[in-house]
């Protein structure tokens, strides 16, 4: 899972999944703006197939949390 | 194999496929400005990757929320310096009438009268600023419905209820857009429910991003944009090329036989009758319709002519190419003879070996598989490719086809003449010349936007722009209707002449391609000769501009009378004295006639 969101991040905010880790959020990328976090939850529910509620769109602010949202909605 | 659906693939992946678009080079590029008052920047993904699919690189201006009307005004604005090509104005619902969407039921229908009035107004004024600064086209977003209005049942009951006000003064901005040129109307309603009504709202992104749609509600209104993207660009499709055997009737002709195929008040039969009757709706907004069909000649006629359920008859199609070659080569040749672009075809077949075909040794023609399986999806299917969607309907377009087919038939005389003088001759043509009628001024638009081969400067102009011209004291605008004895033509050519203190300088020359070969480009040249003589200029000035396309004019003006004065590869400039150039002579075949 971890893969394809670090391919999400890369295709969302383009920048090369190398410098993805569990501390990027929208201090260490630049293109992470208020547009490119709704793009993001875009891409996401539509590449895991899930939907997030409003509480978990405001808090999916880094990659750590995320994984942890995506582990519990997919499992 | 894949058909083309115009599906958009997975968001990341048209996410990724936009930014690798942004590093290649386009020659075609459009500025759009947003004037809005909520988060419209979601659609914008989508959009490109129409745009860029078709060739289009897009920049965009987002105006700001509050402020965009002071941004219309000051002309150092953000707005009024990125000189937008296009501008659409988007207010959403929500906001601009937040009392009539979210109170409804506690005002009076005083005030809801006097709200959506204070809305017209201020949409006018806002138009009416932009107007004041820019000559480009606006495209003015409807208004939603609340798909569950506060007095439910009673509500739909009532004509000044909450969704018939909304109507209404969509009605009123609809009425307004038609009364000036330059000016469109998109209805979102209609947008919304092609999306599929509520369920196309995505509520989270209102609340948190001032946006309320879904991601399927943002791919219609893409293709929306699109579609009006395209008219002003002029890349709309001409001519639609149809298969016949499971395509405009079940069965096969040679097979089954004409009391066979299937076509008729029943299943599956009623199913072809329907797809007939969308392509004849094509056929009366001046689509160009051909057959391109593996049959017997002999077979295909008795169908057209005596099928007592044909909707299509052998008139509305201005070729047939009913034989056993390679379709291929029959639409190379079907867009010779229409002399048109073979990008402006779209062909359509029910068999995947023809579609794989054509798609591979035309790329440029839009080839469509027909989903064979289920012919009642075959006119649905059709429609929602959103191919040909046009903004305008001139008398021309209702015509074209029908002048086509005279064409056809013009060509055939051809051969009974020796020489073509004669036959020119026995064409009685008769050229008339409407100078600054604004009745010509969208279909002059009109062409400027669609002819490209004939073209000498390849400058495009919209409504608006034509009538300014033919306002403007320093300008004429001519139109250049011809007649022959085989038919009206309407209007074939136009030109745009712009005078200075001594001097005329032809702005822009075109013909639509129907018309060539005739001797009218010359009738056209020694009248704006002469033109150019009664307004008492000394000399006539002229460019040609090169295109990809319209190489054949490339040494137009050198053959009439014209003086090279300076030549790169793109571009070319002339000059002559008016006096030399009256010695221009109208062919002796044409008659021309002035209004």
């Amino acid at each position: 899972m971890e893969d394809r969101l670090k391919k999400v991040f890369s295709e969302v905010f383009d920048i090369p999944e190398s410098q993805i880790n569990d501390d990027s959020s929208p201090d260490t990328i630049e293109e992470w703006d208020s547009l490119n976090h709704s793009n993001l939850v875009m891409a996401l529910e539509q590449e895991f197939q899930v939907s997030f509620t409003p509480d978990e769109m405001i808090e999916m602010l880094n990659f750590e949390l995320i994984k942890i949202v995506l582990k519990e909605k997919t499992n | 194999m894949e058909i083309v659906s115009r599906a958009f693939p997975i968001f990341n992946e048209i996410l990724k496929k936009n930014r690798e678009s942004k590093k290649k080079n386009y020659s075609n590029e459009i500025k759009i400005a947003f004037l809005r008052n909520s988060t419209v920047e979601r659609v914008i993904p989508f959009l490109e990757f129409l745009l860029f699919s078709d060739g289009i690189k897009a920049v965009f201006y987002f105006s700001e929320y509050e402020n965009y009307y002071q941004e219309i005004l000051n002309p150092e604005s953000g707005l009024n310096s990125f000189k937008p090509d296009l501008i659409f104005v988007s207010l959403d619902t929500r906001l601009e009438l937040e009392e009539i969407y979210y109170d409804f039921n506690s005002l009076e229908s005083q005030s809801v009268q006097s709200k959506l009035l204070e809305t017209k107004n201020k949409i006018e004024k806002i138009i009416d600023g932009i107007k004041k600064n820019h000559q480009v086209p606006i495209v003015l977003h409807g208004f939603e419905i609340p798909f569950y209005p506060s007095l439910g049942l009673y509500d739909s009951q009532n004509i000044r209820g909450q969704l018939n006000s909304i109507r209404r003064l969509n009605l009123d901005l609809v009425d307004f857009c038609s009364k000036l040129s330059g000016l469109y109307f998109l209805d979102l309603e209609l947008v919304l429910s092609r999306a599929g009504g509520p369920a196309e709202l995505d509520h989270r992104f209102w609340y948190t991003e001032k946006n309320p749609y879904s991601h399927t509600a943002l791919k219609e209104l893409a293709k929306e944009y699109f579609s009006f993207i395209q008219n002003f660009k002029g890349k709309m499709k001409k001519c639609l090329i149809v298969d016949l055997d499971n395509t405009l009737w079940g069965g096969i002709i040679g097979e089954d036989g004409f009391n066979g195929i299937k076509l008729g008040n029943s299943y599956p039969g009623s199913a072809f009758i329907d797809f007939q009757r969308s392509i004849l709706n094509l056929y009366k907004r001046g689509i160009i319709l051909a057959i391109c069909s593996k049959n017997n000649l002999e077979d295909v006629l008795e169908v057209l002519k005596n099928h007592p359920d044909m909707v299509l008859r052998e008139h509305h199609f201005a070729i047939i190419k009913a034989n056993w070659n390679n379709k291929a080569q029959n639409i190379r040749d079907i867009a010779t003879e229409l002399n048109i672009g073979l990008d402006s075809l779209v062909f359509i077949d029910d068999n995947p070996f023809e579609v794989n075909l054509v798609q591979s040794e035309i790329p440029e023609v839009m080839s469509l598989l027909l989903p064979k399986e289920n012919p009642t999806n075959y006119k649905s299917y059709f429609e929602k490719l959103f191919i040909f969607n046009g903004l305008t309907l001139s008398e021309e377009d209702k015509n074209r086809s029908e002048m086509y087919r005279q064409e056809t038939k013009r060509k055939s005389v051809q051969t009974e003449f020796s020489n073509v003088d004669d036959y020119l001759k026995s064409l009685e043509m008769k050229v008339t010349f409407s100078i600054n009628q604004s009745f010509t001024a969208s279909r002059v638009a009109q062409l400027s936007q669609r002819t490209n081969q004939f073209n000498l400067t390849t400058i495009r102009y919209n409504d608006e722009d034509i009538q300014s011209l033919i306002d403007s004291p320093d300008a004429d605008v001519l139109a250049v209707k011809l007649e022959d004895r085989f038919g009206d033509l309407g209007i074939i050519g136009a030109a745009i002449l712009k005078y200075h203190e001594s001097s005329a300088v032809i702005d822009s020359l075109m013909i639509s391609c129907r018309a060539l070969g005739r001797g009218v480009e010359d009738a056209i040249a020694a009248f704006i000769y002469r033109k150019v003589y009664e307004r008492g200029k000394i000399v006539i000035q002229s460019e040609y501009r090169s295109t990809n396309k319209n190489s054949q004019v490339k040494n137009f003006y050198d053959k009439r009378m014209f003086e090279l004065l300076s030549s790169d590869e793109t571009f070319r400039t002339y000059s002559v004295q008016t006096a030399v150039a009256l010695t221009f002579k109208i062919p002796e075949y044409i008659s021309i006639s002035q209004e």
